[in-house]
C-alpha cells in the first residue's frame, strides 16, 4: 500500500476550510479506512457508516494534525476509534454479522477457512484485532501500526505475535 | 509465526468475502459532510469562539432569552405536545449489478446513478435512506447464481424494502424468482428482454421461462424502465417517419425468431405503415449459415420497390450490417440504414465498431440504432441533475447509456417507498405495500422519460433513444416515446 505524498498547499488549504481541499485529501484514505472498518467490524454497513463518521471527524479535527505527512495514520486512527464505538453498541455485534456469512452449503476450504477466519478474529480483544487487521489485511509496516496505535514498534511486535497465536489456537478450537 | 505472505493472504481471501468493493464511498462521505458538517468553516469556528467573559455572559444570555421565547411560544400553540424531531429510523434499497472486473463498465455508472439519487434524496417522510449495493460479477461476469444469492441476502435484510436491478436479462430470471417469493419490489433500469414480462409464444422454447413461471405468487414484484425489446422496432419506425421524413422503406431479419430480429422487424413495420409509410419489401435471410447471406439481389429489387431505406430486423453477430456494405452501388450512400440496439455491436456502448467495420465505405452518419432507455441529456428538464451529477463524477468512465435509468429506477422506488408509508399511517410499511405502491406509480417525471407502469410492470409509455453513427461513434440524437404495441 504505497503513500503517495500530499502537497502541503492542500493541507493547508483544508485546514483553513476548504471543502473541496478536504475531500481530494480524504479521498485516497477512504479506501483503507473502510478496509480497516471491515476488518474491525465484519459488516461492509457498518464499515461504510464508520468511514462517514470518521471523515467529518477528521474534518472537524484536522488543525490537530501537526505531522503532515503521518495523514493516513492520523486518520485510520479516528476509523479505529469509531470501530470502537460501534462495536460497544449491541445492535452492530448482534444483528449485522449473520448476514454477510455465505451459505454454508458452498463450503469449498478456502470458504470454510474464510468463516473460521472471521470467527476467531471477532473473538479477539479490540488492541489484537486491530494490529492483525493493520497488518495483514492493510499490509501495513509495523511502524505506521504504532503510530496509529500509538504504542513502540516492539510492542506492537508483541501485540502481533500474540494474536496470531491467539487466533490459531481459536480457529483450531473451531476446526475442532 | 505463521509466514506473514500466507497470514495475509488468508485474511484477504476471509475479509474481502464479506467486503463488497465500495466505489460509492466518495460520494457518500461527501454527502454525509455537507450534510453534517458545519456551515462555517474551522478558520471561522476559531474566530467566532467567544475570547471575553462579557462576549460570553452576553451570548449566553441572549441564547436563553431566544430559547424561552421559542418555547414560550411552542408551548402556547401546540397546547405543550412536543414532539421529537429526527429521522423515524432507517430504510434500506439494495441494488445489484455487476461491479466488478470487466462488467463493471456496464454496472458501476449505473449503480453510480442509482447511488446518486439515493444521496440526493437522503430521506423520506422522515426516515433516513440507506443504499445497500450487492456484486452479481464472478470473475468479472455477471452470474446469476450469485445475483440469486444477493437477492437472499437482501431478503434476509428486513431494512431493506425494495431493490434496484438486475441489469443483465440473463441473471433476472433467478433474481425474480426470488424476489418473488418475498414479494420484494424489484425495478430494473436496464432489463429489455421481452419475455420477462411479456408472454410471447417463442418465450417457453427460446427463454425457457415465461413471465407467470417467474412469479409463483401470482403478483408482480418486478418491473423495469427500461424498453423491451418489442418497442424497440416502433421506436425507431416513429422516428424514421416523423422525423426523418421516409415513406418508403425495406425490412429484412435474421430470422432469429426472438427480439432484436424478426419480431422488432415484425413491429417496426406495423408501425411504419399504422404511420401512413409502405413497406415495399420484406425479407428473412437464414443468418445460422457461417458466411454471410448475399442480400445484393433483394437489396436491387428493394430499391426497385421505391425503398427510400432499410430497416435491419438483426445484430451485429446474424450480419446486421454486412447488408448495409452490400448496398454499395445499389443505394446511395446519403440513403438511410435503421436497426434495433445490438445491431451496433455486442458491447452494447458507444466504443461498439462491429457495424461500422461491417459497412465498410457506407458506414456514415446515416446509419441509427434504437436504445432500449431514454437519454437526459436530451431532456431540458433534467439538465441541473445531470449537470450535479457530473460535477460529482467527472471522469467520463461513471457514466453510461444506463446512468440516469439506474437514478431513475431508485427515485421511483423511494417515490413508492414515501406513497407505501402514508398508507400506512406514517409508519415502515410492508414490502407488499411498496409493491402495490410500485405498480400504482402514475406520470413519474424522471430523467429519462415519464413513466406509468402497466400490470406487466412494464412503462406504458416508454422512452427510447435514438442513436446516430457519427464518426464510429453511436450518439444519442433523439429520444423517441411510444405507445408500443402491448400498451
Amino acid at each position: 500500500m504505497a503513500v503517495q505524498p500530499v502537497p502541503t498547499t492542500v493541507i493547508a488549504a483544508a485546514k483553513d476550510g476548504d471543502e473541496v481541499a478536504f475531500e481530494t485529501l480524504i479521498r485516497p484514505l477512504l479506501e483503507p479506512g473502510y478496509r480497516l472498518a471491515g476488518g474491525m467490524l465484519q459488516d461492509h454497513q457498518g464499515a461504510e457508516d464508520a468511514v462517514q463518521e470518521a471523515a467529518l471527524k477528521a474534518w472537524r479535527r484536522l488543525r490537530q494534525l501537526r505531522d503532515e505527512s503521518q495523514i493516513r495514520p492520523w486518520f485510520l486512527a479516528i476509523v479505529a476509534n469509531e470501530c470502537r464505538s460501534a462495536r460497544r453498541t449491541r445492535w452492530s455485534s448482534v444483528i449485522k454479522t449473520a448476514v454477510f456469512d455465505k451459505p454454508v452449503e458452498v463450503s469449498t476450504d478456502s470458504v470454510v477457512t474464510g468463516m473460521e477466519l472471521r470467527r476467531s478474529l471477532g473473538g479477539l480483544d479490540q488492541k489484537k484485532r486491530l494490529v492483525l487487521v493493520l497488518r495483514f489485511y492493510l499490509d501495513l509496516p509495523l511502524e505506521e501500526i504504532a503510530v496509529i496505535t500509538q504504542a513502540s514498534v516492539h510492542a506492537v511486535e508483541g501485540q502481533l505475535q500474540r494474536g496470531v497465536h491467539e487466533l490459531r489456537q481459536r480457529m483450531g478450537v473451531h476446526r475442532g | 509465526m505463521d509466514k506473514e505472505s500466507d497470514l495475509s493472504n488468508e485474511f484477504h481471501i476471509a475479509l474481502d468475502a464479506v467486503l463488497p468493493p465500495a466505489p460509492w464511498l466518495a460520494a457518500a462521505v461527501r454527502q454525509h459532510l455537507r450534510r453534517e458538517r458545519p456551515r462555517r468553516r474551522p478558520a471561522d469556528r476559531m474566530a467566532l469562539r467567544f475570547p471575553r467573559n462579557a462576549q460570553r455572559v452576553a451570548a449566553v444570555l441572549l441564547l436563553i432569552v431566544l430559547a424561552a421565547t421559542a418555547m414560550g411560544a411552542f408551548l402556547v400553540a401546540h397546547h405543550a405536545f412536543i414532539v421529537p424531531a429526527g429521522p423515524k429510523g432507517t430504510i434500506e434499497i439494495g441494488s445489484d449489478m455487476p461491479t466488478s472486473g470487466a462488467d463493471a463498465s456496464w454496472g458501476l455508472p449505473t449503480q453510480y446513478g442509482e447511488a446518486f439519487a439515493i444521496a440526493q434524496a437522503g430521506s423520506v417522510r422522515g426516515f433516513t435512506l440507506k443504499f445497500v449495493p450487492y456484486d452479481d460479477a464472478v470473475n468479472g461476469l455477471h452470474d446469476a447464481t450469485k445475483g440469486a444469492e444477493n437477492v437472499q441476502l437482501m431478503v434476509a435484510d428486513h431494512q431493506l424494502l425494495g431493490m434496484v436491478g438486475p441489469f443483465h436479462g440473463s441473471v433476472a430470471p433467478a433474481e425474480i424468482r426470488v424476489g418473488n417469493a418475498a414479494g420484494l419490489a424489484m425495478i430494473s433500469p436496464a432489463n429489455h428482454d421481452d419475455c420477462l414480462t411479456i408472454p410471447f409464444d417463442y418465450c417457453p422454447t427460446y427463454d425457457g421461462f415465461t413471465p407467470a413461471s417467474l412469479r409463483a405468487t401470482g403478483i408482480n414484484n418486478y418491473f423495469r424502465i427500461a424498453a423491451a425489446d418489442a418497442f424497440q422496432g416502433p421506436a425507431i419506425a416513429d422516428f424514421a417517419y416523423d422525423t426523418l421524413g421516409l415513406r418508403r422503406i425495406a425490412v429484412w431479419d435474421d430470422m432469429a425468431t426472438f427480439g432484436t430480429g424478426t419480431v422488432a422487424a415484425d413491429a417496426f413495420a406495423v408501425e411504419f405503415v399504422k404511420k401512413g409509410g409502405s413497406v415495399v419489401a420484406r425479407k428473412g435471410f437464414d443468418t445460422s449459415t457461417q458466411k454471410a447471406p448475399d442480400f445484393r439481389s433483394w437489396l436491387k429489387s428493394a430499391k426497385a420497390a421505391g425503398a427510400q431505406a432499410i430497416y435491419a430486423g438483426a445484430d451485429s453477430r446474424t450480419y446486421g450490417c454486412i447488408a448495409r456494405a452490400q448496398s454499395q452501388g445499389i443505394f446511395p450512400a446519403d440513403s438511410y440504414y435503421l436497426g434495433p440496439d445490438y445491431i451496433r455491436g455486442h458491447n452494447y456502448g458507444i466504443a461498439d465498431q462491429q457495424c461500422v467495420t461491417d459497412a465498410v465505405a457506407m458506414a456514415n452518419d446515416h446509419m441509427y440504432a434504437s436504445v432500449v432507455v431514454g437519454d437526459a441529456d436530451l431532456n431540458p428538464s433534467a439538465a441541473a441533475t445531470v449537470a450535479a451529477y457530473k460535477r460529482a463524477h467527472p471522469d467520463p468512465a461513471d457514466m453510461n447509456a444506463f446512468t440516469f435509468a439506474g437514478y431513475d429506477a431508485a427515485a421511483i422506488l423511494i417515490d413508492a417507498i414515501g406513497r407505501a408509508i402514508d398508507a400506512n399511517g406514517g409508519k415502515v410499511p410492508t414490502r407488499q405495500q411498496v409493491v402495490d405502491q410500485l405498480a400504482q406509480t402514475t406520470n413519474y417525471k424522471g430523467l429519462t422519460g415519464t413513466y406509468t407502469f402497466n400490470a406487466d410492470g412494464d412503462p406504458r409509455t416508454p422512452t427510447l433513444q435514438i442513436q446516430q453513427d457519427q464518426g464510429g461513434t453511436w450518439t444519442p440524437i433523439k429520444n423517441v416515446t411510444v405507445a408500443g404495441p402491448l400498451g
